[in-house]
């Protein structure tokens, strides 16, 4: 199982950065402000070149199409690295469903016929269709969902659930992601974790703990939970070793 | 050379991202280069990049400003950037209203936000917009930009390219930014037009906002090409459709009248070596306009080109007009 960091409000490019050089999996971008999740996930994009930038996007706020483009936008910026999540609170399950439909029809490399109450119809051929551009670096954007009727768009749709209870977890997917809130004690955040990757997560975000330092809390991530689920029976040895010294010119030579 | 230019700004401009069919790029790459531009317009002491829209295009040129202005104020401190301009009646207000102010504070307030009408049939209806009813989207858009502005946020400019919408803006206390198909005697007008109406507001004048096609070279090769990307660059609005208001009355009609309309863009740029430049650039501050964006992002102009370009226009061009005015 990967290990990703929910990133708090305020501290988007920093964190990320620190995410990066960690090796964590990946940063969910918006979860504080998800209206304006598209600044944080371009922020959290440009600031790394490796980590999978998750964009939390409420459906409902905008038109699909646009939030397509703007994801269009996202993915090219971060060359091929990000990810939706999409927010369904507010929406109805037709609603969300529709709207996630279209958001997906919309990122795939084909056109879109203008048909339906979210479009402006034409007889006119050539004002029948139409296709975003740019289209995504990614061959598809992986596309998750969480909030009230998600389960319904994971049926309908078909998009991976965003799961907050191992008993929701769908093992039958080869992409199985979740989310955790961080008690602050890296320990027991491991222990969490294991059962997480035991219930058959495999992408699994923790939201850090109001009150204690990000980095901090990023460096615990990785030291001691990532670590922890990325193979079966971990030798926890290593953790537990005092981490090699430092070159001593390295400061010198920065 | 007389000249107020003291008080003018000079910027870059229009960024698009595009994969053109005579200069292809991956999209990746394109938003790359972006970056990596703007760092370097920083460097040289520009102030600002400018981005346009449109949906639907073949060359997948940016649908999202406010993106890819984000992309650039992200990898800068001091550049700031403008959405030159984003279609406002195709968004919910209150979200870009929301997106631009959140943006504007992580910027450090770098971020200006250039609203316009739009004209493209599909790019209303595919974003489920009756284009009939752009002009009551757009007021209310403003109403609601407007508020933000107020409450400290970004400045809102508006497109305009006819006296009476520059009027109407500036009734309304919004700064203009005209297009640079624009001749100069259409920018005078446009200019007085702007500068009349805005003595009703709080305010003093801020100045018009202004595109301008331009290339600096003393080579006679370099001068043919450097018109001739400008000509492409153009043959982009005939695929487009684009029809505008020109001088006398008349219409830049890029469908209908290719060949004239384009050579009517062409006539209007600035052309020749850094002497003859400055002074064009003089004549442009004398009318009043106090904010230039170089049109130098040009359909066959190589990135060498651009940069090629920015270095002169930052190091002996802008220098000229400033010493000039002192």
């Amino acid at each position: 199982m990967r290990v990703g960091v929910v990133l708090p409000s305020g501290a988007d490019a920093e964190l990320s950065r620190a995410a990066e050089d960690l090796a964590l999996f990946g940063v969910l971008a918006g979860d504080s402000d998800p209206v304006t999740s598209i600044n944080a996930a371009i922020y959290a994009a440009v600031a790394t070149s490796a980590v999978r930038v998750v964009i939390r996007v409420p459906l409902g706020a905008e038109h699909p199409v646009t939030i397509a483009e703007e994801v269009a936008v996202l993915d090219n910026v971060s060359e091929g690295r990000s990810i939706v999540l999409l927010d369904t609170d507010g929406l109805g399950a037709d609603d969300a469903c529709a709207e996630a439909g279209l958001v997906r029809d919309a990122l795939a490399a084909r056109p879109v016929r203008l048909e339906g109450p979210r479009f402006v119809a034409s007889n006119e051929p050539s004002l029948a269709v139409m296709a975003v551009t740019p289209e995504p670096a990614q061959l598809e954007v992986p596309m998750w969902v969480t909030g009230a009727v998600a389960e319904a768009v994971r049926g309908r749709v078909g998009l991976a659930l965003f799961s907050q209870d191992p008993a929701e977890l769908d093992n039958a997917r080869a992409v199985a992601p979740a989310v955790m809130t961080s008690t602050g004690d890296p320990e027991r955040d491991r222990d969490m974790a294991l059962r997480w990757a035991d219930a058959g997560a495999t992408h699994l975000f923790v939201r850090l703990c109001d009150g204690q330092d990000p980095y901090a809390q990023v460096v615990a991530l990785a030291r001691v939970v990532a670590t922890e689920v990325s193979m079966p029976f971990y030798p926890r040895v290593m953790t537990e070793a005092p981490a090699p010294l430092p070159w001593p010119r390295e400061e010198e030579m920065r | 050379m007389t000249t107020t230019t003291p008080a003018m700004t000079f910027g870059l401009g229009l960024f698009t991202a595009a994969s053109t069919v005579h200069q292809p790029r991956p999209w990746a790459l394109a938003y790359r280069d972006l970056r990596e531009i703007a760092v370097l317009a920083e460097e040289l002491g520009f102030e600002e990049l400018w981005f346009s829209e449109h949906h639907f295009f073949y060359d997948g040129q940016c649908p999202a400003p406010l993106t890819a202005a984000a992309s650039v104020l992200a990898a800068t401190e001091r550049l700031r950037a403008g959405t030159g301009i984003t279609l406002l009646p195709l968004y919910e207000p209150d979200r870009m209203g929301r997106v631009a102010a959140d943006l504007y504070e992580r910027s450090g307030g770098r971020l200006d936000l250039g609203v316009g009408q739009g004209f493209r049939e599909l790019e209303f209806s595919g974003h489920g917009v009756r284009r009939r009813d752009r002009l009551a989207r757009f007021l209310r858009g403003l109403e609601v930009l407007g508020e933000y502005e107020r409450n400290g946020g970004a400045r809102v400019l508006v497109g305009a390219n006819t006296p009476a919408t520059v009027a109407r803006a500036a009734g309304q206390g919004h700064p203009v930014i005209a297009s640079g198909l624009n001749p100069l005697d259409v920018c005078r007008e446009l200019v007085s037009a702007h500068q009349g109406a805005w003595e009703h507001a709080d305010e003093p004048w801020p100045g018009m906002y202004l595109y301008r096609n331009i290339w600096v070279t003393d080579e006679p090769a370099e001068h043919v090409a450097a018109l001739d990307w400008v000509r492409a660059s153009y043959v982009q609005y005939a695929g487009l459709g684009l029809t505008m208001s020109a001088s006398g009355g008349a219409k830049l009609d890029f469908a209908s009248d290719g060949d004239e309309t384009l050579q009517a863009v062409v006539d209007t740029t600035i052309t020749g070596g850094r002497d003859r430049v400055a002074e064009q650039l003089a004549d442009i501050g004398d009318l009043g306009v106090r904010h230039v964006a170089f049109r130098l992002v040009l359909d066959g102009a190589p990135r060498a080109a651009l940069e090629d370009q920015m270095r002169v226009l930052a190091t002996d061009v802008i220098p000229m007009l400033r010493q000039v005015a002192r």
